[in-house]
């Protein structure tokens, strides 16, 4: 593990969710996840993964706890200030979530376009990213009319042309083949160097076992296990 | 807000309302009609409290005096009242002839002896507290009886009251018809929109920047309306106007540019004040992600 900020950025302190409904997703989760670490998450579906990835971009709010992320608070944080926090935090869908009516190109630029940024910072910065997912050829095409890979390296250059501090990776490969999967993780890996902390909550145990980064797992809402160089299961 | 994002909000709406066209167009025939009604209910109202200034403006009293009376006295103490502008003395042969003149007729009384009263007119200031007055005139020495258009002038305020009062109660409810509408139709676009507000969130746009458009598409459809309603209410206006004229010149209506000066701002305000809330109803539910 390399040190490469001063505080943790992501904090949580006995952290519970229970929605209204009664279901008890986070049951007292405490941990830290450092600046540029590469974090799986890991467990059974219904374990707590999503609500974990939920709370951090305050799409949800914790029942009880605290959590810290970038050293605010969220608990804290008035709604006029959530769409910063989420401007620092990328997040990626097992089903891309891309809009069918929007090419390649304007998909990326459109979360460009919602931060109001300059039309020249737009020109510059979505082709770059696209060139580092590797679609820069396929800018004009709609997602249609690519393979899941693909699409989810468009959701994956979205996520990250705001340049986030946080990726956040909800089963990014659930849908795509082994051979893909590994492509994906190598470009998340390949971000992931150049400073950006993932958090990437998965079923795939091959990938775990091969990458030997820290793995947290979690059981029931419950934190059952956080290693630092873990594999998939003991 | 910068230039660039309000064309960006201006083209996500105009491409909602060309999205569902049909219902647009639904819209703003509603709003259309509601407007006209509030047009129209306008135009009454305002001829209706002109019809009464009038009325009391052109308003003479006639004062009956009783067979005692000194008529120098009494008009000297007339004129003293607030409210009286200037009397007129018209003694009982005087009214005899202007009967006969009118009547056409000289055979006006069975007896030689001439049944009028004496007569004061009473012109009166513009502004003035027609009861009051009249009670004034009415305890001065000499006055038999004081006889005015009191009965038009209650019936015109009467009529506009009932008007006020139905044309808010329809105005409430057509107004709630239209909110009713304009946020169906908008709940329409928002409804196709559903991702990408969702992944808008995500990527951190604030809920203004997400909200605009919807807002502008309500604004738009407002504003459309308004603009038709416009069209008719003062078109008709003036054509009614001219058909006033003609038939009966006595009723002095409101001028045109009166009514279109109020109209012009009226109704588009009230268009864009529409609009503008059934856009914020229709997205509220959805900003909560």
């Amino acid at each position: 593990m390399i040190w490469l900020g001063g505080y943790n950025l992501i904090h949580f302190q006995g952290v519970s969710k229970i929605y209204s409904n009664g279901l008890i997703a986070l049951d007292q989760v405490n941990l830290e996840i450092e600046k540029g670490e590469f974090v799986f998450l890991v467990g059974p579906s219904g374990a707590g993964k999503t609500t974990f990835l939920k709370l951090i971009i305050r799409r949800e709010l914790p029942t009880k706890g605290q959590i810290l992320v970038g050293r605010k608070s969220l608990l804290k944080m008035k709604e006029r200030e959530v769409p910063r926090l989420r401007r620092n935090v990328g997040f990626i869908f097992q089903d891309y979530k891309l809009l069918p009516n929007k090419t390649v190109f304007e998909n990326v630029a459109f979360a460009m376009e919602v931060t109001e940024a300059a039309p020249k910072e737009i020109l510059r910065q979505v082709p770059a990213v696209l060139e580092l997912v590797g679609l820069k050829d396929k800018a004009k095409l709609f997602p249609t009319e690519l393979s899941g890979g693909e699409q989810q390296r468009v959701s994956l250059a979205r996520a990250i042309v705001n340049r986030p501090l946080i990726l956040l990776a909800d089963e990014p490969t659930g849908n795509l083949d082994p051979d893909t999967s590994w492509g994906l993780v190598e470009l998340l890996m390949e971000i992931n160097k150049r400073g950006t902390t993932i958090v990437m909550a998965t079923h795939n145990k091959l990938i775990v076992d091969r990458m030997l980064r820290r793995v947290i797992a979690l059981d029931n809402g419950k934190l059952v296990r956080d290693d630092q160089k873990g594999v998939y299961d003991l | 807000m910068k230039p660039r994002t309000i064309c960006y909000y201006a083209k996500e709406a105009s491409m909602g309302l060309y999205r569902n066209r049909l219902m647009s167009l639904t819209a703003i025939i509603t709003i259309t009609l509601s407007l006209l009604i509030l047009g129209y209910f306008y135009i009454i109202v305002s001829n209706c409290n002109h019809f009464a200034t009038m009325a009391k403006a052109v308003l003479e009293l006639r004062v009956y005096l009783t067979k005692d009376a000194d008529p120098i006295e009494l008009q000297t103490n007339m004129v003293k009242i607030s409210g009286v502008e200037n009397v007129s003395f018209v003694s009982k042969e005087d009214g005899a002839k202007w009967l006969e003149k009118n009547l056409g007729t000289k055979d006006l009384y069975v007896t030689d002896e001439n049944p009028l009263p004496d007569m004061v007119n009473v012109k009166l200031a513009k502004e003035v507290k027609l009861e009051n007055l009249v009670a004034k005139l009415r305890k001065l020495h000499g006055v038999e009886e004081v006889v005015y258009g009191k009965n038009f002038v209650k019936m015109v305020l009467m009529v506009e009251r009932i008007v006020w009062i139905v044309g808010i109660g329809l105005i409430a409810i057509v107004g709630l018809f239209v909110l009713y509408i304009i946020n169906n139709t908008i709940r329409l676009t928002v409804f196709a929109r559903r991702k990408e507000i969702e992944i808008m969130k995500l990527v951190g746009a604030t809920d203004g920047f997400i909200r605009w458009p919807f807002i502008l598409e309500g604004i738009f459809l407002g504003l459309g309306g308004a603009l038709v309603a416009l069209l008719i209410v003062s078109r008709s206006y003036v054509f009614f106007g001219k058909y006033i004229e003609q038939n009966a010149p006595f009723l002095q209506l409101l001028s045109e540019q009166m009514i279109n000066g109020v109209l012009l701002w009226l109704i588009p305000a009230v268009g864009f004040g529409f609009g503008m809330f059934g856009g914020l109803l229709s997205i509220k539910k959805f900003l909560r992600v």
